[in-house]
């Protein structure tokens, strides 16, 4: 099942989890300098090793699937410059595994398993499932000092990406973020907004990701963003506890008006769906709307955003007031009445 | 520090050169050392450093770390300016204006040049973790010798010579596996 339509451990502070490993093909020059029918060649080889039988579809990206590209992004299988890119690339998804090979994008491969909530160690095992099978059927660049050559040296040793996708309503309120980000830089590791760069993102979700990839094993990488997360999680969660005390009567207000627009609203713009989701999501995750689930909130921030909606809608969408209103529809028919 | 030559740029190119015991200093700007460089006045050097391109990745970590990667005086010491990697054909300076490496091969081109630049990046310049199946068993088997040989050490220091001796045969062992 699709990563969004379930939930995870620590789902009240975190959405989802996604680690990548980057790997390349020894014997062939990097993405900047391949050649066109190389970059085919390759296209076939890793092809013939995520194959449907093992659960993997094969999508060709190009010109005339865009959109279906750019939903792929706002699932987050693949990232916004592999949907963007001119020259040949192929996509094997297993929405089944949640996990993503991306042939040909920055590195000639980029696998990336994304799992809902907090789940660091699954995400990575799975992931070295899919490298042992990479693995054991291509040759991969690698040297015993710098271990997997990257095409960008900031990937160079382990090749590997974790990122912990974290909700934290109590803390960008709180103006904390700034001191977590100054802080997590001093041990190899970055936060970053989703919706926008600097310290309070729309929606309150954040990225939390390493930055360091050589000199530090994936284990202790791993290891590493737990306890941090973690400790966020528990910060956020002490605040949440304070604003419960303090402000509860406010909060609720706030929460219970912003699931009613949701709910009832006729339009809905991306950016008003973010924020009223970031509100109730709070509000789900204090006790304070109860038939509402996370797996429902993940699904309507992944199925209302712009490609995604204009994809599955019946109709047509060729107007901004049309795909505000298809959304508040969508919305409608995922949440329970 | 500003640009000795303009005067209006901050340097950041240092250069040394010692002729014959005629000593050379200059503190300068890009722009400043890439004409000094084309009308011949900077001996030493034999390709021109354009600045950092702005879509490099390495562009957002500052001038200072990559003065190490592309500090003239240095790269002219290495003798590795003109280097170019015999596998895609990139220089240095086509990494650097990339900010990516051409082919794997690059990696082992460059690696005098990159790895003060890999330190200053990742705190380190040498990998730990996960590797292919096959530098794994290399990697495992060569761990493996160091340890019997410690202990080889230490059994004859001992004068274990029992013990020794089986080390001995095991190591053997182990390297005709090795080969075979």
């Amino acid at each position: 099942m699709a990563w969004y339509n379930m939930t995870g451990e620590s789902s009240d502070t975190v959405i989802s989890t996604r680690v990548r490993f980057a790997r390349n093909l020894a014997g062939y020059n990097f993405d900047s300098t391949l050649g066109e029918k190389e970059a085919r060649e390759i296209i076939e080889k890793i092809s013939d090793i995520f194959t449907p039988a093992m659960g993997f579809e094969r999508i060709d990206l190009n010109e005339k699937n865009r959109l279906e590209a750019l939903s792929y992004v706002e699932k987050h299988f693949i990232s916004r410059e592999f949907a963007a890119k001119k020259t040949p690339h192929t996509l094997l998804l297993s929405e089944k595994f949640n996990t993503a090979v991306m042939v040909c994008e920055e590195d000639h491969v980029r696998l990336q398993t994304i799992l809902p909530g907090l789940s660091l160690n699954e995400a990575y095992e799975d992931l070295c499932r899919f490298d042992d099978q990479l693995d054991s059927n291509v040759q991969i660049a690698y040297d015993e000092k710098l271990g997997y050559l990257t095409h960008c040296p900031t990937n160079l040793g382990t090749g590997m990406r974790a990122s912990v996708m974290m909700f934290l309503p109590a803390l960008t309120m709180a103006k904390q973020i700034g001191g977590i980000a100054s802080q997590l830089s001093k041990i190899g590791l970055t936060i970053r907004g989703m919706y926008g760069e600097g310290s309070e993102s729309r929606g309150s979700l954040y990225q939390i990701s390493n930055q360091v990839t050589l000199g530090v094993s994936e284990e202790e990488t791993i290891r590493k963003l737990s306890e941090i997360v973690a400790q966020i999680s528990n910060r956020e969660r002490k605040l949440r506890a304070t604003l419960k005390d303090d402000r509860f009567d406010a909060l609720k207000d706030k929460v219970l008006r912003a699931e009613g627009t949701l709910r009832y609203a006729h339009m809905l713009s991306s950016a008003e769906t973010t924020e009223l989701f970031s509100l109730v999501r709070l509000g789900v995750a204090m006790g304070i709307i109860e038939d509402v689930d996370c797996a429902m909130l993940s699904r309507i921030l992944v199925e209302t955003a712009p490609a995604t909606l204009t994809l599955t809608s019946e109709k047509e969408l060729k107007t901004d007031t049309e795909r505000d209103i298809a959304r508040a529809e969508k919305i409608k028919a995922v949440l329970p009445m | 520090m500003k640009c000795e030559r303009c005067n209006k740029n901050e340097a950041t190119f240092f250069y040394e050169e010692n002729i014959n015991g005629e000593k050379k200093k200059y503190s300068l700007c890009a722009h400043c050392a890439e004409e000094m460089q084309n009308s011949g006045e900077l001996k030493t050097l034999s390709s021109p450093f354009a600045e950092i391109s702005s879509s490099s990745p390495f562009a957002l970590m500052g001038d200072t770390l990559f003065g190490s990667l592309f500090y003239p005086a240095e790269a002219a010491k290495i003798g590795s300016v003109a280097k170019k990697c015999p596998r895609c054909g990139s220089t240095l300076r086509d990494f650097r204006e990339r900010g990516k490496a051409g082919c794997p091969d690059c990696y082992g081109t460059f690696s005098a040049e990159l790895e003060p630049t890999l330190r200053s990046m990742h705190g380190s310049a040498s990998h730990t973790g996960r590797a292919p199946a096959k530098w794994k068993k290399k990697r495992d088997h060569a761990d493996r010798m160091k340890e019997l040989r410690a202990e080889l050490n230490e059994a004859i220091k001992k004068e274990e010579f029992e013990k020794a001796a089986r080390l001995r045969d095991e190591i053997k062992a182990m390297n005709e596996k090795e080969e075979g």
